[in-house]
């Protein structure tokens, strides 16, 4: 049996290269054209090239997603546009208009893999596809584990399914909240999440909730438990949703799928909570199997006032170590101090810890404290670290 | 102004069938034809027919020279295939003028069946440009209905580059703005620990807590939950423009009274002034039609 694919996303280079070290066997990007997401769509055609080279000297793959359900003015330039992702030599395209699947196959050797956009939930849709030249087919996040695998038995495309992040409660594609409630169409990249509103729930005049308690939004996804039925049922890419969280995130999300994949490979998994409580370090929001199980129950549902809560424990992205002064140059991200013990998050070995006894800035003036975003101080340190070792605040 | 007073008319106007009893009423406004829901493969309706009901419905509906479209609007999972097939292998044997489906599934099954010539393929959203229509043009299918979130202009667009099949539009009623597979009324009884049933009643709505006295009619049944825009949708202008070049033309009965869809169905067809339906149903609006929306940040993939 093939091994699975670990799919993360990328909203910019850096969580790119994060997503690839970090242990995913590709990334999904959106390029400034054609891609949902828009404000996770940066990726220029230059930028675009120097991630397949990093990607393709990992021996990786990247995935570009072409995935608007096109206006009319979208679609100028779209075969130059896919033929420069040709010359580029990216490893395939993520589409849902049958206009854009139609021209990438008809006048590029792209391979195309079909979005989640058109909620496929059945072999008979899904073969369709395979038929008209789609080699693979992301499936509606409706889909249950048992559904996941009579499709699988009769497929004739790969399948991928999503494993991690936020859903869309709604059918995906089928939605126009945000077009109407705040007049950003989501499926042009717009979609301004309405569904995580809150609201009053009324019959005629009658107010039937408690105040604005109703809510539409369901918990994100997290499959850790379900991920040894997925790979049994010989799906082909695990996918994990979102593509503007942060590089702290796709980190830790990465790195607990990777362990995970590679410990149910080796027959050596450890128990499920040391996954579970290593990727909830990451999370922001509450989470559930999602209807892998089956139809939804109230466990999926939010229910809290609020939906999301801040997650402040990373603090600094590593960027170079200086072996001969041990001196460890970090690249600010949230605040820490003199006195933190901060942890050590990275691809290449088991978690460290170190205490920030001082710290440095750029003009090498003394700190006590890390307090400008992106600032690079300079912190002395016995262990050697990495380029993109991340480092969260524990104490 | 009545609407009879303007262009060649070739559209068709169609509406929900809730029972045969109708169809006399209906003739006699001057409807076209009407939407039949099949049973187990329809949602958001009030009403619909077992595959062997629509047998006898369907001849009356001949006598009377009326049209006649199939709804199937569900989403199609795998264990919905084998009833698909045995539903559309029974239907072959009818006399119908098409089949109105959300999801392409459908399409799929219905070319076993020598039926995809009858296939209107109607996702709500997704039918955005008019390049993707030539897709299904030669799929064989009979037509397509434009989405209900695009501009006049696009509409206009899309008909004019169209191949030789049939456009129609959802161009009167309450329109879906979001159709989920969660039971989200259920849900929500659930957690309130309440025992009333919310589903498939019609006096439902949830409002916004940033916008208050915006209502947005909500509506679930075992197929999952919808939720509508908050106006209902009115086209009587564009029709001016429109009646020529359009197929069909879908009038929804959703949270309309029997009273109110009447009187809809009178100034769509010309036998009252629209503008006099507008002064009694002050709650319509114009939709997308010449409201644009922008492309910021968010997406699902």
């Amino acid at each position: 049996m093939k091994k699975v694919e670990l799919l993360a996303p990328a909203g910019d280079l850096e969580k790119l290269k994060v997503a690839l070290l970090y242990g995913a066997d590709a990334v999904y990007i959106g390029g400034t054209e054609f891609s949902l997401r828009a404000r996770a769509s940066k990726f220029t055609l230059e930028m675009i090239e120097e991630g397949v080279r990093f990607a393709h000297q990992l021996q990786k793959k990247v995935y570009i997603t072409t995935n608007i359900i096109p206006y009319n003015e979208d679609l100028g330039g779209l075969e130059e546009y896919l033929k420069k992702l040709e010359a580029i030599g990216v490893d395939a395209i993520i589409c849902s208009s049958p206009y854009i699947i139609e021209t990438a196959l008809k006048t590029t050797r792209l391979e195309v893999h079909l979005s989640t956009q058109q909620s496929v939930l059945n072999s008979a849709y899904l073969n369709h596809w395979f038929e008209q030249g789609i080699t693979r087919v992301v499936l509606g996040r409706e889909a249950s584990l048992a559904e996941i695998k009579q499709i699988e038995s009769k497929s004739k495309a790969e399948l991928e399914v999503f494993i991690h992040g936020g859903m869309c409660v709604s059918y995906s594609g089928k939605c126009t909240l945000s077009n109407t409630m705040a007049a950003r169409d989501a499926n042009r990249g717009g979609c301004a999440h309405s569904c995580r509103w809150r609201y009053a729930l009324w019959e005629n005049n009658q107010l039937l909730s408690d105040g604005f308690d109703f809510h539409i939004a369901s918990k994100d996804l997290q499959t850790l438990r379900q991920i040894p039925e997925l790979i049994e049922a010989n799906v082909a890419s695990l996918k994990i949703e979102g593509r503007m969280k942060s590089i702290h995130y796709i980190a830790l999300v990465v790195s607990t799928y990777r362990q995970f994949i590679d410990d149910y490979y080796r027959n050596q998994l450890e128990p499920i909570e040391y996954y579970e409580e290593r990727i909830a370090k990451a999370e922001n929001r509450d989470t559930s199997s999602g209807l892998l199980l089956g139809k939804a129950t109230i466990d999926q549902q939010l229910y809290q006032s609020r939906s999301e809560y801040p997650n402040k424990e990373f603090v600094g992205i590593v960027k170079s170590y200086d072996c001969e002064h041990q001196l460890l140059e970090v690249e600010q991200r949230n605040y820490f101090q003199i006195g933190d013990t901060l942890e050590v998050i990275s691809p290449r070995k088991e978690t460290q810890i170190f205490e920030v006894k001082s710290m440095k800035n750029s003009l090498n003036e003394e700190l006590t404290v890390a307090r400008h975003p992106l600032e690079r101080v300079w912190i002395p340190c016995e262990m050697p670290l990495h380029p993109y070792d991340l480092l969260r605040r524990i104490s | 102004m009545y609407l009879s007073e303007t262009a060649v008319i070739s559209m068709q106007v169609i509406t929900h069938l809730y029972d045969p009893k109708e169809i006399q009423h209906f003739k006699e406004l001057g409807v076209h034809g009407v939407l039949l829901p099949v049973s187990s493969f329809s949602t958001a309706v009030q009403k619909s027919f077992q595959v062997m009901e629509l047998s006898s419905i369907l001849d009356i509906l001949r006598e009377q020279e009326m049209h006649s479209y199939l709804l199937l609007n569900t989403v199609i999972y795998e264990h919905d295939l084998s009833l698909l097939e045995e539903t559309l292998r029974q239907l072959k044997e009818y006399s119908f003028d098409g089949i109105v489906c959300f999801d392409y599934t459908v399409a799929i099954v219905a070319k076993k069946y020598n039926l995809i010539h009858k296939i209107i393929y109607q996702p709500g959203t997704q039918n955005t440009n008019l390049f993707d229509p030539h897709y299904f043009y030669e799929q064989g299918i009979k037509g397509i209905t434009v989405s209900r979130e695009i501009p006049f202009e696009d509409i206009m667009a899309i008909i004019l580059h169209a191949p030789d099949f049939e456009i129609s539009l959802q161009g009167h009623g309450y329109l879906e703005m979001f159709y989920s597979a969660r039971e989200l009324l259920t849900l929500y009884q659930e957690y309130k620990h309440q025992p009333i049933s919310l589903k498939q009643q019609t006096s439902l709505s949830i409002e916004e807590e940033i916008r208050p006295g915006l209502h947005y009619p909500i509506y679930e049944d075992e197929h999952g939950t919808h939720i509508f825009r908050p106006k209902a949708l009115q086209s009587f202008q564009e029709l001016i423009v429109l009646r020529p070049y359009l197929n069909q033309f879908f009038v929804s009965r959703l949270f309309l009274s029997d009273e109110e869809h009447t009187h809809a169905l009178e100034a769509i067809l010309g036998r009252t002034p629209y503008q006099s339906f507008l002064d009694q149903y002050p709650h319509y609006d114009s939709g997308f039609y010449y409201k644009k929306t922008s492309q910021l940040k968010g997406g699902s993939e």
